[in-house]
């Protein structure tokens, strides 16, 4: 198409006039690879118009299975009805602590105590054990001892084979 | 009348829903937020399917119906200020991104189109790039076809004053 051509439909176009058959040729015009520089500005526009047309919706579209957006909300309120139920059977047990009945109090107090007549014979075995250290402790004294005398009877007895020869 | 299956569904919607991506990305800026208003707005139409057919231009209903959604998002979004903020942020450094992989001076290109005035912005969406007839956005926008037409010629002049501006600024 001959430049003033396009300059007309340039100017058509700037006021908002141009049909769509009219912008068509305008896009392909600006469509090739060099246009006069006074029209540089307008390729640029145009250019863009045309990459921006092509971006497409880049996930694909579902009808008949829920947003997923939606089962994220639906799995959090889940998770959050899950930490009040389990709140709640906390503080509810507790309550339940709070008021024993005698028997259950005596059965209470009875297994504490049990608790710890086990836990003081616990401590003295603990103490039979660390008299066991002290002996074995004493035992590795000796051994070292008895190593001693071992040496010097081997020492007696080159001094006895020196003394024979 | 019988009620459309999901393949049938899909076929009215498919030649449009990428229309419909564009539209909401160009109003709400981050391309997430396209995505997720796009996936609204369909679920909206499958359950209405029924009206669907009813509707001589599908394509114009489905334009009209994202637009406002996409409009309420952003009123609602005002009202939560920290959140506005931090997206602005977000969506700004995102589609900065996007745009340095294309060539930089069509990114000029893109950002004199966000900032121009919410309609301009969206009729010249309408017009240059998804080319619908003045009288398909006229009834799209609830807006007669000369207010249509002048602020298309607005906003085409506005673009190309500032293109001219940003071109000849590292030369002057």
């Amino acid at each position: 198409m001959e430049l003033n051509k396009i300059e007309d439909l340039l100017e058509k176009y700037n006021e908002g006039v141009t049909s769509l058959t009219e912008e068509a040729q305008l896009r392909s015009y600006f469509s090739q690879e060099t246009v006069p520089p006074h029209l540089e500005s307008y390729k640029q526009l145009f250019s863009y118009f045309d990459l921006d047309a092509k971006q497409f919706l880049p996930t694909t579209i579902k009808v008949g299975a829920k947003n997923p957006k939606k089962i994220r909300w639906y799995a959090s309120a889940a998770a959050a009805l899950v930490i009040l139920f389990t709140a709640f059977m906390s503080i509810t047990t507790q309550k339940d602590n709070l008021t024993l009945s005698e028997d259950e109090l005596y059965a209470y107090n009875e297994t504490l105590k049990a608790f710890q007549l086990i836990s003081n014979n616990m401590n003295k075995s603990n103490e039979a054990l660390n008299s066991l250290n002290l002996i074995s402790s004493s035992i590795e004294k000796g051994k070292n001892k008895i190593a001693m005398l071992e040496k010097f009877n081997i020492s007696t007895n080159k001094i006895f084979k020196l003394k024979t020869k | 009348m019988s009620i459309l299956s999901e393949s049938e569904f899909l076929l009215i919607i498919s030649p449009f829903k990428d229309k419909m991506f564009r539209i909401a990305r160009r109003i709400l800026v981050s391309v997430e937020e396209a995505e997720d208003a796009t996936q609204e707005v369909v679920l909206k139409l499958w359950s209405n399917r029924h009206k669907l057919s009813d509707y001589k231009n599908p394509e114009a209903y489905a334009v009209t119906m994202i637009k406002n959604w996409c409009y309420d998002k952003l009123k609602s979004k005002h009202t939560q200020n920290i959140k506005i903020v931090h997206n602005n942020y977000e969506d700004h450094s995102q589609s900065l991104q996007k745009s340095i992989e294309v060539n930089d001076s069509l990114r000029w290109v893109g950002f004199h189109m966000d900032s121009l005035p919410a309609t301009q912005k969206l009729v010249l969406q309408l017009r240059d790039i998804e080319h619908f007839e003045f009288s398909e956005i006229a009834s799209m926008l609830d807006m007669n076809e000369t207010a249509i037409r002048v602020a298309l010629s607005r906003a085409r002049k506005i673009i190309r004053e500032k293109l001219t501006h940003t071109h000849n600024y590292g030369i002057k």
